[in-house]
C-alpha cells in the first residue's frame, strides 16, 4: 500500500509544464466539458487523439501515465462492455450489437480522454501550485486549505496505519474471512482513528503556539502578458474543441 | 464506486454541482478556520481506513465508511466526503472533476444525513445503531449510484444493477466493522464519542446556531467584555447583561468593535450574558480577585456557551436542498424519458 504523488513529475521543461496552471485548469475545464457533451464516436476518437497529443507534448514518462491509466482504463473497459451488451440494434456475431459496440466505444475513449486531459494538464505543475490556480480560480481558501492539510496528512497516516499493521503481522494475525479478523481489523480502525484525534490535539496546540491562526493558500502572483501568450494555443485549442462539439 | 468523467450527460454533472456547491458553502461558513487541521487530519483518518483491504472470500473489498463518518464527524462529513473523494480523484484516478460534485452527493449526502440524524440523537451512538445507520447509507449510496448511472439512458441500466448488487455484500460488512469499530472505540477511551461529537466537529445542535463568543477582562475600574464569532468578526451593537446571582446590576451595547465596559459590580463572582441578534446567546461566569492589577483572560469554553435554538434552520435548508435536488433529476429525467417516447410515437 503506498500513496502516488500525482506531481511526482509537477517539474519539467515540456511546454505543458511551462504554462501557467491557471490556463491549464481553464483549458481542463473546456477540454472536459467538450469530451462530455459528446455521445458521438467520431468527436470521441478527435478528443482522445487531441488528449493523447497532449500527453506526449506533457513529455510524462510512459510509466507513470500508464501506471495513472490503469484505475479508468479497467472502469471504462468494464462500463463499455455492460453498455455494448445493453443496447438493442442490429445483431453482430455473439451477444453484441452494432449500435452497442459504437456506444461502449465512445463510453471508453470519453472516459480515456477526460483523464487523459486531466493528467496532462493536472500532473505538469507542482499540487501546491494548481491549488494556488484554483484560489484564483475562485475556489475558497479553506477549503484548499483543508485539501492541502488532508493530503499531507495522508502520508502521516499511512506511515501509523503499516506500522500497525506490521504489529499485527508480528504477532501471528493472518486475514480470513471471519469475525475474529473483522474485529481485529476493525480495532485497527479504532486505533487509527483515536491516534489521529490525539494527534490533532497535539498538532493544534503546536501550531497555535507558533502563531497559527488562519490557514491559507497564497493567491498567485498575477498573469503576465506573456504568460497569456503562451497559454493561448491551448485555451483557442480548448475553445475550438467546444464550439466544434456544439456544431458538430 | 465512484463515477468516472465522461460517463455522466453534463446536464447530470452540472446538476450534482448545484447540489454539492451549496452543500460545501454552507459547511464551510461552520467550520471556523482554526479547525482546518482537526477536520483535516480526521478525513485522512477516515480515507485511510477506507483504503485498508478486508479480506472477503476470495477476494478482498475496501469499505466506504460514510455511514461512519456521519457517526464520528456529522453533518460537516459532507464536506470531509468532498475532500476525500478530490484527493481519490487526484491521487488514485478514482472519479473525476466534472462528476465530483454527482460522486460528493452519492457518497457524502448519505453520510450527512446520517451525521444529522445522530447530532439530532445523541443518544443512539450505541455499536448496534451506528452499525444500522453506517450499513443504511451504503445502501443509499447504492441506490443514489445506480439512479445517476441510469440518468445516462437506457444502455447503463445494466451497469446500475451490477453497482446496486454490489453495494449489497458490501453493506453487510459496512454495517458490521463499524459497529464493531464503535464498540473498540468506546472501549479503548470511553469519552471519544462525546469528545469527538461535543468538541472536535462543532456541528452539535447548539453550535448550529452561528456560536457567538465572548472575553471578559477585568480592568481598573469596570469589567471589558468583547463579544466575537468564531471567525473573529466582532459582534456590533449587541446588548450585554451583567449579572450577580440572579440580580441584574448593569447593561451595556457593545461597539463597532465589540467591545463593551461595564462598571465593576460589588460581588465576587459575576455572570456575563451578552445577548445577540437572531438568538444568538453567550455567557460565562468570572470570579473577580479583589485586586484586579493583572488582567486575567480566559476564553469561554463550547460547554458554557448555551444557545437552544428551537429549529436547526441552515440543517433543515441543506436537508430540503438535498432531497430538492433529487427531485429535479427524477423529474429532468422522467421529462426527458417521456419527450423520447413522444418523439417516437410521431414518427
Amino acid at each position: 500500500m503506498h500513496l502516488p504523488e500525482i506531481d511526482r513529475y509537477g517539474r519539467g521543461e515540456s511546454p505543458l509544464h511551462r504554462l501557467d496552471p491557471r490556463l491549464k485548469l481553464l483549458a481542463l475545464a473546456f477540454f472536459l466539458l467538450a469530451t462530455n457533451l459528446t455521445w458521438e464516436l467520431s468527436p470521441a476518437i478527435l478528443f482522445l487523439l487531441v488528449a493523447l497529443l497532449l500527453v506526449l507534448l506533457s513529455r510524462l514518462p510512459a510509466r507513470f501515465v500508464l501506471w495513472h491509466l490503469r484505475a479508468p482504463a479497467a472502469l471504462g473497459l468494464l462500463l463499455a462492455l455492460f453498455v455494448a451488451l445493453g443496447t438493442p440494434g442490429s445483431p453482430l456475431p455473439g451477444p453484441f450489437t452494432r449500435e452497442g459496440l459504437v456506444l461502449g466505444a465512445t463510453v471508453l475513449f470519453k472516459v480515456l480522454a477526460s483523464f487523459l486531459y486531466f493528467l496532462s494538464l493536472v500532473a505538469t505543475a507542482p499540487l501546491f501550485r494548481t491549488l494556488q490556480a484554483a484560489r484564483a480560480l475562485g475556489v475558497p481558501e479553506k477549503l484548499l486549505a483543508l485539501l492541502l492539510f488532508t493530503y499531507r496528512y495522508l502520508f502521516v497516516l499511512l506511515d501509523r496505519a503499516r506500522n500497525l499493521s506490521l504489529a499485527m503481522q508480528a504477532r501471528g494475525f493472518r486475514e480470513r474471512t471471519d469475525r475474529r479478523t473483522y474485529e481485529l481489523k476493525a480495532r485497527l480502525y479504532a486505533l487509527l482513528f483515536l491516534r489521529a484525534y490525539e494527534e490533532t490535539e497535539r498538532v493544534l496546540l503546536a501550531m497555535y503556539a507558533r502563531g497559527f491562526s488562519n490557514p491559507g493558500v497564497p493567491p498567485p502572483h498575477p498573469l503576465t502578458g506573456a504568460q497569456v501568450l503562451k497559454g493561448l494555443p491551448l485555451l483557442s485549442l480548448a475553445l475550438l474543441l467546444l464550439i466544434l462539439n456544439l456544431f458538430w | 464506486m465512484h463515477i468516472a468523467d465522461g460517463v455522466l450527460p453534463v446536464w447530470v454533472s452540472a446538476g450534482g454541482w448545484t447540489v454539492t456547491v451549496p452543500g460545501l458553502a454552507i459547511s464551510l461558513r461552520r467550520l471556523p478556520p482554526e479547525e482546518v487541521p482537526r477536520l483535516a487530519l480526521l478525513t485522512a483518518a477516515i480515507f485511510m481506513a477506507s483504503l485498508i483491504h478486508l479480506p472477503f472470500g476470495p477476494t478482498s473489498v475496501h469499505l466506504i465508511l460514510n455511514g461512519l463518518a456521519g457517526v464520528l464527524l456529522g453533518p460537516l462529513s459532507f464536506l470531509a466526503f468532498f475532500v476525500a473523494l478530490t484527493l481519490q480523484a487526484l491521487l488514485f484516478q478514482f472519479g473525476g472533476l466534472l462528476s465530483l460534485g454527482v460522486n460528493t452527493l452519492i457518497m457524502g449526502g448519505p453520510a450527512f444525513l446520517v451525521g444529522w440524524f445522530s447530532r439530532r440523537n445523541p443518544g443512539v451512538l450505541r455499536p448496534s445503531i451506528a452499525g444500522i445507520l453506517a450499513a443504511t447509507a451504503v445502501l443509499l449510496s447504492g441506490i443514489l449510484l445506480a439512479l445517476f448511472l441510469s440518468f445516462s439512458g437506457e444502455a447503463f441500466f445494466g451497469v446500475a444493477r451490477l453497482a446496486l448488487l454490489a453495494h449489497l455484500p458490501v453493506a453487510l460488512l459496512e454495517g458490521f466493522v463499524p459497529a464493531l469499530m464503535v464498540a473498540a472505540l468506546k472501549r479503548l477511551r470511553p469519552g471519544i464519542l462525546a469528545l469527538a461529537l461535543g468538541a472536535a466537529l462543532l456541528w452539535s445542535p447548539q453550535a448550529l446556531a452561528h456560536r457567538l463568543e465572548l472575553d471578559v477582562f477585568p480592568e481598573k475600574d469596570g469589567l471589558r467584555v468583547e463579544a466575537f464569532f468564531p471567525d473573529g468578526t466582532p459582534a456590533r451593537n449587541d446588548r450585554v447583561f451583567l449579572y450577580c446571582g440572579e440580580e441584574r446590576v448593569a447593561a451595556a451595547v457593545t461597539d463597532e468593535e465589540g467591545v463593551a465596559h461595564l462598571p465593576r459590580p460589588d460581588c465576587p463572582e459575576v455572570r456575563v450574558l451578552v445577548v445577540g441578534k437572531l438568538g444568538h446567546r453567550a455567557e460565562r461566569t468570572v470570579k473577580l480577585e479583589p485586586t484586579p492589577s493583572r488582567p486575567s483572560a480566559e476564553r469561554v469554553s463550547s460547554g458554557t456557551v448555551s444557545h437552544r435554538q428551537p429549529l436547526p434552520l441552515t440543517g433543515l435548508l441543506s436537508g430540503l436542498g438535498f432531497i430538492f435536488g433529487l427531485s429535479a433529476f427524477i423529474l429532468a429525467w422522467d421529462t426527458r424519458r417521456r419527450l423520447k417516447s413522444l418523439a417516437s410515437s410521431g414518427n
